[in-house]
């Protein structure tokens, strides 16, 4: 299944793309779509342990699994204000 | 939802604007906070700062840290407006109003809105520093190597 992948702050820097299409078994999770991302976009292993992701516009647990046609946003943390 | 402005903008922040968005007959205070481009960061100096937003999320967010508010503290209305793009020295970064019948869960509201943007909403600032390079601030991640 394809999923749309949206690359954010030094996410879109490091991987100098602004989205990105994702080819992902069927029910993959959250934990598992990390793996395909550092897989696929190795310049983002150096902030691993901080990469933030949202489905959908909105913040899920490592429990959530990823449907075909969800929109991931991937960055990392937040330094509004 | 019209008891509350959220929005993300590429233009200054007018303060009035945000005061005027939350004046209401049963209020008897209004706080307002701006967060506004700071020229010294421990000793480094600042030229100028870079916002990015993830704008749809970070408009959801906010509602819902507004909605979480109102459930603590009785509110009348709240405003909150984010600028994004370049910031100069000075610049507002952020504004918080709110209106509430008593001054004290006015002032208490208007700082955990506050707390909880810079903890969850997806915003994201780069600092351009004054010896010409630039820098992501991530809190958290190490090594965030300057780009220039």
């Amino acid at each position: 299944m394809e999923v749309r992948i949206q690359f954010f702050a030094l996410c879109r820097e490091k991987t100098g793309c602004d989205e990105a299409t994702l080819t992902l078994d069927p029910a993959t999770s959250l934990p598992e779509l990390k793996q395909v991302v550092l897989r696929d976009f190795p310049e983002l292993e150096t902030l691993a342990t901080s990469l933030i992701f949202a489905v959908n516009g909105k913040y899920v647990n490592d429990f959530c699994i990823l449907n075909e046609g969800d929109t991931i946003a991937c960055f990392p943390p937040v330094s509004g204000g | 939802m019209k008891n509350s402005v959220v929005e993300i903008t590429r233009e200054t922040i007018i303060s009035d604007h945000l005061i005027d968005a939350v004046r209401d007959a049963n209020a008897g205070a209004i706080v307002l906070f701006l967060g506004t481009v700071r020229e010294l960061t421990n000793g480094q100096q600042t030229s100028s700062l870079e916002y990015e937003a993830f704008d749809n999320m970070a408009i959801t967010e906010i509602q819902s840290i507004i909605d979480e508010s109102k459930q603590k503290w009785p509110l009348q209305k709240v405003a909150v407006v984010h600028r994004i793009g370049h910031l100069e020295i000075g610049d507002v970064a952020v504004g918080v109003a709110a209106s509430s019948p008593h001054r004290k869960e006015c002032f208490e509201a208007t700082q955990f809105i506050m707390d909880r943007i810079k903890q969850s909403v997806p915003i994201w600032k780069k600092e351009n520093w004054a010896d010409g390079s630039s820098e992501w601030v991530h809190p958290g991640v190490e090594n965030t190597e300057p780009t220039t």
